[in-house]
């Protein structure tokens, strides 16, 4: 994005909240768990509530969960960036594909991308999960798979509108190649929607691996946010801030990624562009 | 001028446009405009002079965030300003009619035209309720001259023409009979025919209501054919005004000068001119008189003092060195044109640069009914030649085929039967060979579309270059800057490392030209070139197409409806409709005496910028619009539209007679 792209950013409202709520989680998951220590350390009282000494209190065994909330925002970004860049590859090679080709092509691809809409998603998600074991690769493929085809057709839908504009055909008679059409010249004008995209599916991918987790379906090995809510489940009586805490910071990931996406539409969006800019 | 109060009088009005960014534009500057019931009133000027933000704001339909910040509009002796905005509306609704430019816009997509113009009517949506208003409307659009108009009421405004669209927009603005009417650049995006026929239309219709009239132009061959009084604008200010005839007998501003100076007429003998620069940014004003950087009058004072817009002995105008005869701010752009070169020059005996032969092009029609196979005939059966050196014309209304013609012969698509060659090759077969520089390249219609908007300019250019081997890898940059520069883009390196959003349109097409010749094709089509385009720029494109013509060689084929243009381009024309050739011949020939029905029309759609002979030569008239070319009609594809068809002419397809040296028709009855 080029520098005129982030000052509109910044004068966009909702954008300036959702950026700023999505640089906290950003910043609390990169650089907290240095600061708080390892989230497994059992080096206090049990059940302690918030307060001095441990800001978010701490757990059954005495772990501090200032500690696990801030690892728990590096993995749930982790798996929301790394799902929602999976299915937005995917999204795109199989929507420029299927749009630059039209024909067959185009019917072949859209059928399997209906195909793959019409799954209930989440079901298919926990079937996944519950027959192959968890893990977080598993987790970020299972969610790439199921969200690709809004991409695709997003794509698509541009692709069509934009392969018989005259720049195509006159990058045509200036010889480039059908890749060189496809990713030079009609992929740049594509993005803007797919960027959109991309960060709503970030918020959704943290939601659905919030929700596996919480089912008690996902990488035992990791603390996210959503194994904390787990976590939390046999102890609401006890200890509010155990499941408070990582709700949270799931409602806030969320948030921020989609008022960032909503920005991000409206800045993105041409029509709202002037001429002279 | 009259004793009685004029139907509308705005004084002094000024409107901004404020922008958070740098500032506070101001658009329009005192601005003083007067309609009589009764009279027609133009406002010219080039794009950006401020003329369409001036009639909307009238009736308060100026965009945000325009605003009126100063001035008095009087209508009918009320002053809208004491008007609250519910009485405003309904004064709006009851005495004025606005019809804008692009009616796709300003249609609701949803609703039938029926139902439109019956809301126009009645004050709300009705159709279908109420008979009485069901009848009225039809009758509305019969006196509009639409045939049938049942259908019309019944159609959703995507399955209308663009001219029946028009006439739509027109059968809402007169349904409740205003007193006066508005209508911003309503002809601009219509054919020259249809936009006769819509002049013709608003010329019967003020003299049978006698309403008042505002015609927004940018067409001073308009003007002729229309106006009583004009008022030309420039750069958000009023710089003349006076009765039509003595503007265009005695100009007095220099730009009015310099525009009556820009249109292209019919045939004759004057070259191509244009008012050389543009006008100017409004968030950078020139100190002292606006005009000023262009205007060959120009002195010291002008560069420092803004001359007010006075009443002298010679009419309404804003300059300190007004008057008729001094210089005009147009030049001759083009060097020799036709009339110094000869119509044949560069044309090699016996040799060839194009050779079209019996060719036919067909794709099956968008849409249509489930699974219907029916196919749009785009064109059909057409043979020419064009020969090294030669411009050659295609003209006709829009679908007539000449654009897919012209992708044909770039080869974008195969034909369906029949042959191209260029230099012994099918365009089609080459183009899609990998590594074969195209020998045709292609200028398009529209250079805000043509040019990828998130490229540089820098791309634009190299891309052929590199792609076709023109010169080494590191000549590019320097091949890419003596190009713009041949463009007349100097210093061309200032254009490489902007977006096409930052070139003005002359700007634009000028890109593309250079980048369709960086592949040195030995053809070039060029589909419209500058219908897209102000009028003063239009010559500077031309010109530069002849002087590529006469310094390179190169075949050029020009896709145009502009007749006038074809006049003053073309070595030959080549007339078409439905996809099928009806004349060709040497332009100057074909243009003087035109010899088919269809050629004749064509030819008295074009304004004439002389307001006398405007008003009282015949127009040859043919109703209608060409037919859809998923149905073609049998036998000449004219038949059912031409006054002179008989029996044969809707059975036998005509042959092709000579009527003069190089001058062919396809007509059963030419004389």
């Amino acid at each position: 994005m080029s520098a005129k792209s982030w000052l509109r950013l910044s004068s966009s409202h909702a954008a300036a909240i959702g950026l700023t709520i999505v640089l906290l989680v950003v910043i609390g998951g990169g650089v907290g768990p240095w600061l708080t220590g390892s989230p497994s350390a059992m080096d206090g009282r049990a059940f302690c509530p918030p307060g001095p000494g441990c800001l978010l209190g701490s757990d059954d065994l005495g772990r501090d969960m200032l500690a696990r909330v801030a690892n728990g925002a590096r993995v749930s970004l982790l798996v929301g960036v790394a799902a929602a860049a999976v299915s937005a590859i995917l999204g795109v090679v199989v929507g420029a594909l299927a749009g630059f080709a039209g024909g067959r092509v185009d019917e072949f691809f859209m059928r399997v991308a209906e195909a793959f809409q019409i799954v209930p998603q989440f079901f298919l998600a926990i079937l996944v999960v519950a027959l192959f074991g968890p893990s977080l690769t598993k987790i970020v493929l299972v969610i790439a798979i199921l969200s690709w085809p809004s991409t695709a057709r997003i794509i698509r839908a541009e692709f069509l509108k934009l392969r018989d504009q005259d720049f195509v055909a006159a990058a045509r008679l200036a010889g480039a190649s059908r890749g060189a059409l496809i990713f030079g010249e009609i992929l740049p004008n594509a993005l803007p929607p797919v960027i959109v995209n991309a960060s709503l599916q970030i918020a959704s991918a943290i939601l659905t691996e919030a929700n596996l987790s919480f089912l008690g379906l996902g990488d035992p090995d990791q603390v996210s946010w959503g194994q904390l809510l787990f976590g939390a489940q046999p102890f609401l009586n006890q200890a509010w801030w155990m499941a408070v805490f990582p709700g949270v910071a799931i409602l806030l990931a969320t948030l921020g990624f989609n008022l960032l996406g909503d920005g991000l539409n409206d800045i993105l969006d041409p029509r709202q562009r002037g001429r002279s800019d | 001028m009259n004793a009685a109060p004029p139907l509308l009088s705005v004084r002094d009005l000024s409107i901004e446009f404020p922008r958070p960014e740098d500032g506070t534009t101001r658009a329009v500057e005192g601005v003083d405009i007067e309609v009589d019931a009764g009279e027609i009133v133009c406002l010219v000027g080039e794009s950006g002079c401020g003329k369409s933000v001036t009639v909307r704001s009238l009736f308060g339909l100026l965009p945000p965030p325009g605003r009126m910040v100063g001035g008095r509009v009087i209508f009918d002796g009320t002053d809208l300003a004491t008007l609250d905005p519910a009485r405003l509306r309904a004064l709006c609704g009851a005495s004025v009619g606005y019809v804008f430019q692009d009616p796709m816009t300003h249609l609701n997509p949803l609703l039938t035209a029926g139902a439109q113009i019956a809301e126009a009517i009645a004050g709300r949506p009705r159709w279908g309720r109420d008979p009485e208003v069901a009848r009225r409307v039809e009758v509305l659009l019969q006196e509009l001259g639409i045939g049938d108009p049942a259908r019309v009421a019944q159609s959703y405004p995507h399955q209308l023409s663009g001219g029946m669209r028009q006439r739509v927009m027109i059968a809402m603005a007169i349904a409740r009979r205003p007193r006066l009417l508005i209508l911003d650049e309503p002809t601009t995006a219509l054919d020259v025919t249809i936009q006769a026929q819509i002049i013709d239309l608003i010329r019967t219709i003020q003299r049978q209501t006698g309403c008042g009239l505002i015609f927004v132009t940018h067409d001073f061959g308009l003007v002729a054919e229309l106006a009583d009084r004009v008022y030309v604008m420039y750069a958000g200010q009023m710089v003349e005004q006076g009765r039509v005839e003595k503007i265009f007998a005695r100009p007095q501003h220099p730009y009015t000068q310099g525009l009556i100076d820009c249109i292209i007429p019919l045939g004759g003998e004057r070259p191509l001119l244009t008012i050389g620069g543009e006008v100017p940014d409004l968030r950078h004003l020139p100190a002292g008189c606006r005009f000023h950087p262009r205007c060959p009058r120009a002195s010291a004072r002008c560069r420092t003092e803004l001359p007010e817009i006075a009443c002298g002995a010679e009419g309404v105008v804003r300059c300190w060195h007004a008057g008729h005869g001094g210089l005009s701010p147009a030049v001759d752009v083009v060097g020799p044109t036709l009339a110094q070169t000869g119509p044949s020059h560069g044309r090699a005996a016996g040799s060839v640069a194009v050779q079209i032969a019996a060719v036919q092009k067909s794709f099956p029609a968008r849409g249509g009914a489930f699974g219907g196979r029916a196919m749009v005939h785009a064109v059909n059966d057409v043979s020419l030649d064009l020969a090294p050196g030669e411009i050659f014309a295609l003209v006709g209304e829009s679908g007539s085929g000449k654009s897919s013609l012209g992708r044909l012969v770039v080869g974008l698509e195969p034909t369906t039967s029949g042959q191209i060659a260029i230099a012994g090759e099918d365009p089609a077969r080459r183009l899609r060979t990998p590594g074969a520089r195209p020998l045709a390249q292609m200028v398009f219609q529209d250079p805000y579309s043509s040019l990828n908007p998130r490229k540089l300019i820098r791309h634009a250019l190299a891309q052929p270059l590199i792609n076709h081997r023109i010169c080494r890898p590191a000549e590019t940059e320097a091949r890419s800057i003596h190009l713009l520069d041949l463009m007349g883009l100097t210093p061309g390196a200032d254009f490489l490392d902007r977006y096409p959003h930052e070139l003005s349109g002359g700007q634009r097409q000028r890109v593309v030209l250079a980048r369709a010749l960086a592949a040195e094709p030995l053809v070039l089509v060029a589909d419209e070139p500058v219908s897209s385009l102000d009028m003063s720029t239009r010559a500077q494109i031309l010109g530069l197409l002849q002087r590529l013509r006469r310094d390179m060689g190169l075949a050029i084929l020009l896709i145009t409806h502009d007749l006038a243009v074809v006049g003053k381009m073309a070595d030959r024309i080549g007339v078409m409709y439905l996809g099928r050739l009806f004349e060709v011949g040497p332009a100057r020939a074909v243009i003087a005496r035109p010899t088919h029905p269809y050629t004749r029309m064509l030819v008295s759609a074009v304004p004439v910028p002389d307001p006398a002979l405007a008003r009282t030569r015949t127009r040859v008239v043919m109703g209608g619009e060409p037919p859809s070319p998923v149905h073609l009609p049998t036998g000449c594809h004219l038949h059912p539209r031409c006054g002179n068809a008989t029996a044969i002419c809707a059975q036998v397809v005509p042959d092709w007679r000579e009527v003069g040296p190089g001058h062919h028709v396809a007509c059963h009855h030419h004389a």
